[in-house]
Parts: structure tokens; sequence; C-alpha cells
């Protein structure tokens, strides 16, 4: 087992595959009543063309999602729920655009749990008549979903973004979508992507690693899995515009809002590396549109927003801006952002109060299992591996590698989302 | 864990000293009578306290001193509970053997003080340009309480109760009350706010006796005009005739909202027995009797809950159906009362449920505001002590969540109809 040190926190993660394939890292946490297991799954709603054998697979949109829900069913009687309800933990599931988790929370029994949750995620049972059953509810989350203005806004400004990237749509899918879904997709999606290598298994709370290795093992082996025919996920050239210039959507919504996206490609940021790109950048919109930011200090003061933040998202060949503003006076708004956006800057005194509020985050981050555990799920999936040095990498962080970020982030590639009162 | 209190003149000092934590947790909390004129004003206080003060003139100043402090963070909060507004200020901070400064704790400690002893006040007004950014910002906070299906119904369904009950209003109020705030009356309600009861809570491996004389430091001054506070629980009886509502909507789902009276529960039903009814009926995961009956076995929905709010001696059922299923969905609920009072699940069932009751108050000792929000309450209320609450679940009996049955009346049932019916015709 590898202990992996992570710098200027005095923590430690526990590293190892089992012998069938499966990652897994462990957080040690001695203080910790409860533990948090997640067993998760390299696929999620963007996953639906790929190949395996040099053979050409397409799904139906939402099937990662669909797999969430009847992965619950152990058989035609019991559930996931009859498996944990005596042990005392809370179990929940999620699925994102690129994976799928299966969470246990619990305080006692992790032998009885770890073992719970490796049965019922590796158990392939699956029926047409649960499949019809699941059809009903998730149209019902699906129209949950659209009933949320955020939830909308976020998936048209999505639309607005891309061409062919699947990020633009739900990872629910749609209600058309799932209806298509029969038991021969869902059962081709479980024998390629839920094997053990193509998943990680990451457990925090007051463990020993050795006894989690050991519990994997005796579990997994027990198991049989078919041959690892690894998959690959068919690639998409999104091109570089955005799709659209602009969306307006008219609802039912009390309050305006509007996004304001930017599509960069990612060859104009020579020299960092997807770590240090996301935190400069993070760093960068925090400073000119984060609550100590002068803009958004004028722009409350003035009432011309009411709201105001910022993200980025970091993708293989681009990045995207996302800015989300509401307000009464919606187009000054949309100017003011947008000549924030050819203005980025940042002073030497902000970026060092920055970095250092940053690396006091780190330590915060290690304080519960759950924080603990997210964290670890997100730098696999978007890094896909640990970042043990991070405290070195924002001390590393000068003035003049934020000005060369900022210098090439372009507007050229905008687009604009507004969600107005319905008429 | 150690608790200790700390006596003096015009506050309490509750400090709970443990070495588990990398961060420590403040909360000062002003105790008032909860009215549904005063609810607003309390909200809007709570906000512009939090956001400016004479030192630090706007959010971005104090935002830029919580990053100085590595990352502190600092809010305020008012919460109706039962009978009471409390209006709160968290200051949460990372431990100070973290941090390369001998000051740290009294600059940390100094900060909620400076912000709740000398607010944006000039001239007997707060600042107008703040007043504005909290007041527009409540303004969008009302309106999109109508763009959240499951807020707007609970909101509309618990309006229905008798307008006298603290049950029936929500801290937020409607346009028309923040309307007629201005900086002058809120100065006033400040002036109250700050003459009333007053406890401050602390949490984290620090030295509570220097932590005791900082916090006096800082907060000696102040003028209390003391005021008998009321009994935290609301009565809320139900009527003699059931109240049925149904509003038209423009969202796509439908939202069932049922609330419930409860009918003169003792001490240990509020404290440990209702919770076990509660989760069996709904409140517990995904094998409660509602998620089975609704979800499960009938596909009408993609969840359904069941709330137990205990200050308000009532219990709520919350669902979204499609429009066609509405009925179907009521039936379902009344027929899962009438299991819960025939006694139909099995001890093992009951297990269950207080191996998850214990879970979650073990959960609750794995983080800050867990243990400090249980020994607020345990002050507040009399409520045991996390430790001691798990040797009362191992009592609660079978018969004993049977009688709750009995205590508990329709209200009201609140439909907020939805245009979808998911594709269904």
């Amino acid at each position: 087992m590898e202990i992996i040190k992570i710098a200027g926190v005095d923590e430690e993660i526990y590293f190892t595959t089992s012998n069938c394939g499966l990652p897994i890292y462990v957080w040690k946490q001695e203080y910790a009543k409860s533990f948090y297991l997640s067993l998760n799954v390299n696929y999620g709603s963007i996953h639906t063309d790929f190949m395996i054998d040099g053979k050409k697979y397409k799904v139906p949109q939402g099937i990662a999602h669909f797999m969430e829900h009847i992965k619950f069913n152990i058989n035609k009687n019991t559930t996931a729920n009859d498996l944990f309800d005596p042990l005392g933990s809370d179990i929940n599931a999620f699925t994102t655009f690129k994976y799928t988790s299966y969470l246990v929370y619990g305080t006692s029994k992790l032998k009885d749990n770890l073992n719970a949750l490796l049965d019922y995620v590796y158990n392939p049972y699956f029926t047409k008549e649960m499949i019809k059953k699941e059809k009903d509810i998730i149209a019902s989350e699906i129209n949950m979903g659209k009933d949320q203005p955020y939830n909308r806004l976020y998936f048209a400004f999505n639309d607005a973004i891309y061409h062919k990237e699947k990020y633009k749509y739900l990872i629910t899918g749609e209600i058309e979508d799932i209806k298509k879904i029969e038991l021969k997709d869902i059962e081709l999606i479980y024998d390629n992507f839920y094997h053990p290598k193509n998943m990680f298994l990451i457990v925090t709370g007051n463990v020993n690693p050795y006894e989690i290795e050991k519990i994997v093992n005796d579990n997994l082996e027990q198991k049989e899995f078919k041959t690892y025919k690894n998959p690959i996920i068919t690639t998409i050239k999104e091109p570089k515009y955005v799709c659209k210039k602009e969306i307006i959507l008219s609802t039912n919504v009390e309050v305006e809002k509007a996004k304001i996206g930017l599509k960069i490609p990612k060859k104009g940021f020579k020299g960092f590396d997807d770590v240090k790109l996301n935190i400069i950048l993070n760093i960068i919109l925090s400073s000119n549109f984060g609550d100590s930011s002068d803009l958004k200090d004028e722009l409350l003061q003035n009432n011309i927003i009411t709201y105001l933040s910022a993200s980025r998202f970091v993708l293989n060949d681009y990045i995207v801006i996302d800015i989300t503003i509401e307000s009464k006076i919606l187009q000054e708004a949309i100017n003011r952002i947008k000549e924030a956006l050819n203005n980025l800057q940042i002073k030497e005194d902000e970026l060092k109060r920055k970095i250092n509020s940053s690396i006091a985050t780190l330590v915060l981050n290690y304080e519960d299992v759950e924080n603990v555990n997210n964290m670890i799920q997100t730098y696999l999936i978007y890094y896909h591996k640990l970042i043990p040095n991070l405290k070195e990498i924002y001390e590393s962080i000068t003035l003049d590698d934020v000005k060369k970020v900022i210098d090439a982030i372009t507007t050229k590639e905008m687009t604009i989302v507004t969600m107005r009162k319905d008429k | 864990m150690k608790y200790k209190k700390f006596e003096y003149p015009s506050f309490n000092l509750y400090t709970v000293k443990t070495n588990r934590f990398k961060t420590c947790q403040m909360e000062i909390i002003f105790k008032n009578q909860a009215s549904s004129k005063d609810a607003m004003l309390k909200t809007f206080l709570a906000d512009i306290m939090s956001d400016c003060s004479n030192k630090y003139k706007t959010r971005k100043d104090v935002a830029r001193y919580l990053e100085e402090l590595y990352q502190a963070s600092f809010y305020g909060v008012t919460n109706k509970t039962g009978n009471l507004m409390l209006t709160s200020f968290v200051l949460s901070f990372l431990n100070p053997k973290y941090v390369n400064d001998n000051n740290y704790l009294d600059k940390v400690l100094e900060l909620p003080f400076e912000m709740i002893l000398n607010p944006a006040i000039n001239s007997d007004e707060f600042d107008i340009k703040n007043f504005n950014i909290v007041k527009n910002r409540m303004n969008d906070e009302i309106l999109s309480v109508n763009e959240n299906i499951n807020r707007y119904s609970l909101k509309k369904a618990l309006s229905n109760l008798d307008e006298k009950s603290p049950s029936s209003y929500g801290i937020l109020g409607t346009i028309k009350d923040l309307e007629e705030i201005t900086p002058k009356k809120l100065a006033e309600a400040y002036q109250q706010l700050i003459a009333s009861n007053c406890d401050i809570f602390i949490i984290g491996n620090i030295d509570m006796e220097n932590v005791a004389n900082i916090i006096f430091k800082h907060f000696k001054n102040r003028v209390v005009k003391t005021s008998e506070l009321p009994d935290l629980y609301v009565s809320n009886p139900a009527p003699k005739k059931v109240k049925n509502i149904i509003e038209p909507s423009k969202f796509l789902e439908s939202n069932l909202v049922n609330i419930y009276s409860l009918d003169k529960l003792t001490d240990k039903e509020k404290v440990t027995t209702f919770h076990f009814y509660n989760y069996l009926l709904g409140g517990g995961g995904l094998n409660t009797k509602l998620y089975q009956l609704l979800r499960e076995k009938n596909s009408l929905c993609y969840g359904v809950k069941s709330h137990y709010l205990k200050y308000d001696n009532l219990l709520v059922i919350q669902t979204s159906v499609n429009k066609n299923n509405i009925k179907k969905a009521e039936k379902l609920i009344k027929q899962a009362f009438k299991e819960m009072k025939m006694g139909a699940f099995t001890d093992e069932e009951l297990d269950n449920a207080r191996k998850s009751f214990i879970f979650s108050l073990n959960l609750a000792l794995d983080n800050p505001s867990g243990i400090l929000n249980n020994y607020i309450f345990h002050i507040l209320d009399g409520l045991p002590l996390i430790e001691d609450r798990i040797k009362m679940i191992q009592e609660v009996t079978k018969e004993e969540i049977i009688t709750l049955g009995h205590k508990i009346k329709s209200n009201i049932s609140f439909v907020l109809e939805g245009e979808e019916n998911n594709g269904n015709n």
C-alpha cells in the first residue's frame, strides 16, 4: 500500500489496487465517528457513444442516470435499502456528466457496510419490468428539474456554448430519451463500464486502510468479472466557436437572470497544466467578480445587480467561463460584465491575499469525512490523480503567471443567455 | 468533550472544548418573541449587520478582512423556532495553532462584536447604500420563492394555518412588508435587538478561559432590557373541518402538501418517539411507508417525505406528482397513516429506525455545528445532550409509536396543480 503525503497540511492518503484491479483510496481520520464510502464508476451522462472491440455503440441519453436508479434493485423483492437499513446507514447515489457514484454514510459495522456496497453495485440484476417501472419515476424527476429556473438556465447556457459536446444534454435525458432505453442497453453499460478496472473506491473515516484492502479483496474474489474490454469513448470534435451567440428564455421566472459565457481554446494557455490553470482562473474570477471585488461592490452599490457569481470549466481543448447574474436592469448588467471580462486585472497584494486564504482552505478541506471523499472524487475525475503538492503549487504562482493567463482570456467567443419574465 | 458555562451580567457564554476539529465555531444568538411584523425586520437586520459596519463599510471590506483572517467566515441569520425568533451571528475560523499570528484569536473573535456593536448607523438611520443592497437582495429572495415549487407550495400551505400562529408565516415576509421598512425603522429595530436576551456558544480546541476573557473584553458594555420569553412550542390545534385548497400554477409537476396537527405530545414523544413515527411513515430512507406506497409500488413520484416540525407541533407531508395522480396519492397517504395506526411495521423496521436515529446523532458529533446546535437546544429547550439522547432511543416501544397515530389530526390539504402529466395521456 502506498502512502501519499499531502504536503503542508499534515495529512496522508493511502492508495492500493485490489487484486482484480479496483483502485482504492483511504483517508484515515482517527476522531471521526462516521465513515463515508463511495464506489465510483468512470461512466457519466456524456458517455453515450463508444467503441468496444472495434465496434461502435450509441446508447440513449440519460442511460447513466437510469442505471444509477435501477442499480438499487438486488432482486425482485429486495433493494439496496434492505441491506443497509438493518445496518443503520444512509445510502445514496448520483450521476454527473463524467461519473456515477454510489455512497454509504455510516457510523458502525464498517465491514458489513463495505461488503453490502460491493455486493449491490456488483450485482447485475436487471429486468424489463424494473426498467418499465422506473420510466415514470424518472419522468417525474425530469419535470421537477425543468421546474427549477437555474437548472433550465444552466442547460440553455451549455446549449449555447457547445455544438456537439454532450454537456448540452440533461444528465437525466429527456422523457423521449428514456422511453427508448431497453434491457439490452443497460446490460451493455453494466458489462463494459461497471468493471473494477473502470471504477474506484474511496473510504474516509476512522478506518484501518489495510483492513479495507482485505475486505475488498475477500469480497471481490467471490465475484466473477468478465475480461475488461477497455471501451473507448468516441472523441468529439467540438468547434472553437460558440454554438449560439444568444439565447433568450421567456418563462414564469420572478427574478430575471443571465449567464455570460466565454469559450476559449486551451492552446492559448501554454506552460500551465490543468491544475495550475484551474487555480489561477479561480483566483482571477474571484478577484474580479467575487465578494471582495471592486466590480461586485460597485454593481451592488448602484443597484445594477442583486447577485453575481463566476465559475470556470477546464476541458480537454478549451476552457469555459460562466458568469451568472440576477438584475432588474439585465442589459446594463450584462454590458458591465462584458466590459469587465475585457479588462480583467489583479494587483499583487490581492494575489497574495487570495493565495494565503486558499492555503488556509487546504487545511479546512480536511475537516470532515464527506468533504474529503468528495474532494478525492473530484481530483480523480478531473485530473486522474491526487494532487499532494497543492500548497506548493499555490506558493509557486506569480503575478506574471496570472497576467499571462489574463492575456490568454479572449472574449471573441462569447454567449449571452437571458431568462426573462413571461409577459 | 468538555461543556462549560460562563455567566456574565449581560450574556451567558457556553463553551465546548474538543480536540476533534481543525476549525472553531462561535454563534451569538439574540432571542425574541416571534411576531409577524418583526420577522422581516429581524431578517433584514441579520443580513445588513453581517454585510457592513462603521469600520467595514461594505461587504467587500468584510470579505477582504475574512480572507486575511485565513478564510474565516461570518454571516447573520434569522430563524423562527416555535414562538421564538432567533437572530444568530455565526463565525467559523481556523484553529489558531495552524496560523502564524500570535494575535489571531483576539483578532478573529473581535470581528463579530465589531459588526454587532458598531453597525453602519449614522443619525439614527442605517447607511442608505447598504440598506438598498440588502433590500434589493431580499426583494429577489421573496420573489424567488415563487420559482421553487416546493418552497412556494409549503409557504402557501402553512399560510392557511391560524394567522395568529407563528407557524403560519415565514421569516421573509412579503414585498409589501419589505417596502414598509425604512433605514430609520431598521435602526430602531437594531436598538431593540441589541438590548435583547443573548447567549454565546463556542466550540473548538482552544483555551476557553482565554476565549471568555476576549469575548467579555469586546462585549461587556451592552445594556439589556430583560423580557420574559414565551413557551417555545406553538400550539396549532386542528380545525373542526379540514381545509382543502387547490391552486393552479404554471409548474409542470403538481405539488401536494398535507399538514397535520399533533395533539398534546409528551416530552418523551417530542424528543424521541415521534422521530420514530416520522421515520417509519416518510421521514426515513427509501423503505418508509409513503415511499414504498407512492413511489415503489405505484411509480407516482420521484420522492415523498414527511417532516416533523417539532416546535410547531405539526407534521407535514410533501410530494410532487403529475396532476392525474393527485387523488391516488392522497388515498395512498391515508393508507400509510392507517397502516401506522394498525402497527403494520415489523420489529425489524423499528430496529432499523432506532439504528438510523443513532446514526444521525453520531453524525452530528462529527461536525462542530452539529454539536453546537444540539447544545443550543439543550440550553434553550432542555433537549438532552447527544450522548444522553442515544441512550433514550433504546427505550422506545412499538406500542408507544402506535399510540401516536391517535394524536395526529388532519389540518390542511394544499394542492398546487401543475400543467404536465408526463406525456401519459
